[in-house]
């Protein structure tokens, strides 16, 4: 029998914080995870700058930074978007069977789901900072703030892209396999990799997010037309996985 | 190492797999899709291409992208399942080998699962690129992918005995992007002497030359064949040891 009046209890901000802390430090406490989101984003950013160089520019003639700094601003938002995604979708699924003991136990899904996403959201934005810091290490960045506010935005919508994606796929391999697709998709498509015509580059979600960063760094701006775009994507993939989260955790644990 | 061991393990993997039917459409969606976009969306731009045995060519940028497509499906999907059939095994095949199974009868049932889902997915790369592009000798280009599936298959493998699943699916997310895409890109006009020790990079010049060559020169094959057997013997030997 599932008691759901906890959420009414004192302290429900505390127990969200005790969750975030413990899983976190869980996260972090594990050196390999460290070493590699520290690590992957810089070979992502250092190899991926080099290695476009050597494109012939001809091939790209609508790209607006140079190949080198495309292949930077790829590596940093595809870094990003990968690992707050991949977090989203193993802190949903890993937890899964945990979440429903929880929810029969008592716990509302509302607050387990609001711990587990604080948790995606932190981790999600360390991978920023140390992208941010990659990026101003090996290019020259006009607006530091303002690339680490998009690279942000977008490891927190492939955060939720993961959690939704755990939501609805029953394992991690499916759930990997969805989106490496997506994800890989849409930043070449979103850097200009995949040159076309056909509006349908311009409806994936990290389209606008790459339009700001590349203004962000290239002229310290801000590109206005990709504000609302961006958070508009951010804002339907978070009410969407929180939905599909609360039908989801309520159809198994039974605790809505 | 017993036959009827070999089936027996084979037959539950594939079971596995057969239970699983999302599992199944992503593995055969997802190429397609990627395949189809990367040649339906791509412009007819022509490009410079540094084919093998015929020099810089001029060639439809989406054909190149079709091209490069296929390789890099059959790389995601490859390092993916080489990663997780490994780590999902990883206590069952303890318990078989206690149960008298040999190691090297679940390495070849397991090895042969992540051929079967290679094949598959290579399968239906070429159904899709061949209705959008057609290849110089679409054998060598389907040679190529596999190729590359089987590679990354046992890269996932040596991956999945060392580090654990949500590591593993990091290394082998990035890994297929900087290798395929960036390095081994057809467009590139300068070989990086990293490029030349990657996964991909031998099968990715038979893909080019398979894909826009005017002879196929099948000499690339024999050094993807020594990096997929240079990869399964590190992975037999983790494997060994793990279990």
């Amino acid at each position: 029998m599932a008691a759901t009046h906890d959420r009414t209890l004192p302290g429900s901000g505390h127990r969200v914080w005790t969750g975030v802390r413990a899983h976190t430090l869980a996260f972090f406490r594990n050196p390999l995870y460290l070493v590699l989101l520290v690590v992957l984003p810089l070979i992502e950013i250092r190899f991926a700058g080099s290695a476009l160089e050597s494109l012939p520019t001809a091939a790209f003639p609508e790209m607006d930074a140079s190949l080198m700094t495309t292949g930077r601003l790829f590596g940093a938002i595809y870094a990003t978007a990968v690992f707050g995604g991949i977090v989203g979708l193993f802190q949903r699924l890993s937890a899964d069977e945990t979440d429903r003991r929880l929810i029969v136990a008592g716990s509302s899904p509302s607050r387990l789901f609001l711990t587990r996403t604080l948790t995606v959201l932190g981790i999600t934005l360390v991978v920023a900072t140390i992208a941010t810091v990659a990026l101003v290490w090996t290019e020259t960045v006009a607006a530091p703030a303002l690339v680490f506010a998009v690279l942000g935005g977008s490891g927190v919508l492939y955060a939720f892209v993961g959690l939704l994606l755990g939501s609805v796929l029953s394992s991690e391999l499916e759930g990997s396999l969805a989106l490496v697709f997506i994800v890989d998709v849409d930043v070449i498509l979103a850097t200009g990799l995949l040159p076309t015509d056909l509006f349908v580059g311009e409806t994936f979600p990290l389209y606008h997010p790459y339009q700001l960063l590349q203004t962000a760094v290239v002229d310290g701006g801000l590109a206005d037309g990709h504000v609302l775009p961006a958070l508009g994507y951010v804002l339907v993939t978070g009410v969407a996985a929180t939905l599909v989260y609360r039908r989801t955790a309520s159809t198994n644990g039974g605790g809505a | 190492m017993r036959t009827s061991h070999v089936q027996t393990a084979i037959a539950t993997g594939l079971r596995e797999y057969a239970r699983t039917p999302v599992l199944l459409a992503l593995l055969v969606v997802a190429p397609a899709y990627l395949v189809g976009l990367f040649g339906y969306a791509a412009p007819d731009t022509l490009v410079p291409v540094d084919v093998p045995n015929s020099g810089q060519t001029m060639v439809p940028l989406a054909d190149v992208l079709t091209v490069l497509g296929v390789v890099l499906v059959a790389a995601m999907v490859g390092g993916l399942v080489g990663l997780f059939v490994v780590q999902s095994a990883t206590n069952a095949d303890g318990r078989l080998v206690i149960a008298g199974f040999a190691p090297a009868s679940i390495l070849l049932a397991r090895g042969t699962l992540v051929a079967a889902a290679a094949t598959a997915t290579v399968s239906v790369s070429m159904a899709v690129a061949l209705v959008v592009f057609s290849p110089a000798n679409a054998l060598g280009l389907a040679v190529a992918g596999l190729l590359t599936a089987l590679s990354y298959g046992l890269v996932g493998v040596v991956v999945g005995t060392q580090v654990d699943r949500l590591a593993g699916v990091w290394i082998l997310l990035f890994a297929p992007l900087l290798d395929v895409v960036l390095y081994q890109n057809p467009l590139a006009a300068e070989t990086k002497t990293l490029a030349t020790l990657l996964p991909s990079h031998a099968a990715m010049r038979l893909a080019v030359d398979a894909g826009f060559g005017s002879g196929l020169d099948w000499s690339p094959l024999v050094p993807a064949v020594m990096y997929f057997v240079g990869t399964a013997v590190v992975a037999t030997v983790l494997y060994y040891r793990r279990t």
